[in-house]
């Protein structure tokens, strides 16, 4: 066994106070010294309600898939967000305002942070509806359900069409929508939808996962069910067998 | 429900940036060796430009033989009257090792920079080797020639 004397320069370079996790191994990502990959988050205009979790997604670098982590948050401030964020140790996270505006930053280059939710609890599903009736050459409204899925965890969805398809535009899908069970037509009217889900990635949607479909009568209202996981988006698109 | 994308920007400047007093030791490879060389901290000394730094607690974290999480505080004694922004710990009998297992942790203060200096006892695999004799013991009791002394020793 031999003597051995370590020294250590620590410089923050930030306006900011850090919270270090230093001299752990590789296997802790916590420790963001030296690291050049900045992520900073913007929250102009956002103030909190009711609030109660957050979520981040993530993927080592040089990976596909994004992974997803969520904590309660134990008070509406941004700092209770932050610890939130500490608690994933994917990294040191910490929060700043500027100009009046709050901002979270960490550094990684080990891992790479997408979209950050601060949301209720409560709720376990948002979504987002997209018309597409305004843009040239389009006469008929093409609504697709872009379901965004929160914690808790995997449960069953049931979705309720309401009037809503009847013909759809193959040019306005979204590029990573695509299936040989979905021929779309342009200004047709259709006797019979195939309504059918897409489990997706949230992100890049670079990958979909077909789920389950069912048929619909014109302008019926109709059901279709299907399992949804955590971390993962859904989309429903509406077309002709 | 908002939702907030980052912005992603590749630095010049880390925000945090560690150096070694070792050119040829550079922090990241610190970090890579722990594992295979394992440091007991006995004195761990922190000096930092301002009294607010080294006022805070820093904490030993570490896994124990469960796999659970443990931690130590260092919490500083500071004199009233101390002019340098300086804090000494003994830590001979905490128990502090560094073996990739553990980390430290603190609030390092907006723009702060701090020499974290560590007086330890460092062990390695090579350690077991290291007594003199080691392998002309192992090759006399297997019946061998003596053909080398030590490990290091060219045959």
């Amino acid at each position: 066994m031999s003597m051995y004397e370590l020294n250590f320069d620590i410089k923050n370079n930030t306006s900011n106070t850090i919270s270090m996790n230093i001299l752990g191994g590789v296997v802790y990502s916590n420790d963001i010294s030296n690291q050049l990959t900045s992520y900073t988050y913007d929250f102009t205009g956002f103030s909190f309600l009711s609030e109660d979790s957050v979520s981040i997604l993530y993927r080592p670098i040089g990976t596909n898939n994004f992974a997803f982590f969520s904590a309660p948050i134990f008070a509406q401030t941004f700092q209770a967000v932050v610890s939130a964020l500490n608690s994933s140790n994917l990294g040191s996270f910490y929060t700043y305002q500027s100009g009046g505006v709050n901002y979270i930053q960490s550094y990684s280059d080990r891992y790479e942070f997408a979209t950050i939710d601060i949301y209720d609890g409560a709720p376990a599903i948002s979504w987002t509806m997209y018309d597409y009736a305004t843009q040239s050459g389009i006469t008929e409204t093409l609504e697709i359900s872009y379901i965004k899925l929160l914690p808790p965890p995997p449960f069953t969805y049931t979705f309720t069409m309401q009037n809503g398809i009847d013909k759809v535009a193959s040019e306005d899908m979204p590029a990573y929508v695509t299936s040989a069970t979905t021929t779309m037509n342009t200004g047709i009217a259709e006797p019979t939808l195939t309504l059918s889900v897409y489990k997706i990635q949230k992100v890049n949607g670079a990958i979909a996962t077909f789920v389950n479909s069912a048929s619909v009568p014109p302008a019926t209202p109709t059901s279709i069910t299907f399992p949804v996981s955590q971390g993962y988006a859904y989309i429903i698109q509406g077309g002709t067998p | 429900m908002p939702s907030f994308n980052p912005t992603i920007l590749i630095n010049t400047t880390p925000a945090v940036s560690i150096t070694t007093a070792n050119p040829n030791l550079t922090y990241d490879m610190f970090r890579e060796s722990l594992g295979d060389y394992a440091y007991e901290v006995d004195v761990y000394y922190v000096s930092a430009q301002s009294i607010n730094q080294v006022m805070g607690v820093a904490q030993y974290n570490y896994l124990n033989a469960d796999g659970m999480q443990r931690y130590i505080s260092l919490t500083p004694v500071l004199d009233p009257n101390q002019f340098q922004a300086a804090v000494y710990y003994d830590t001979k009998y905490a128990d502090i090792i560094l073996n990739g297992n553990s980390q430290v942790s603190f609030k390092l203060l907006p723009n702060e920079l701090i020499s974290l200096t560590l007086y330890t006892k460092r062990i390695s695999k090579q350690t077991g080797m290291e007594a003199p004799d080691n392998f002309q013991k192992l090759g006399e009791a297997e019946g061998m020639p003596k053909l080398f002394g030590d490990w290091n020793e060219s045959i």
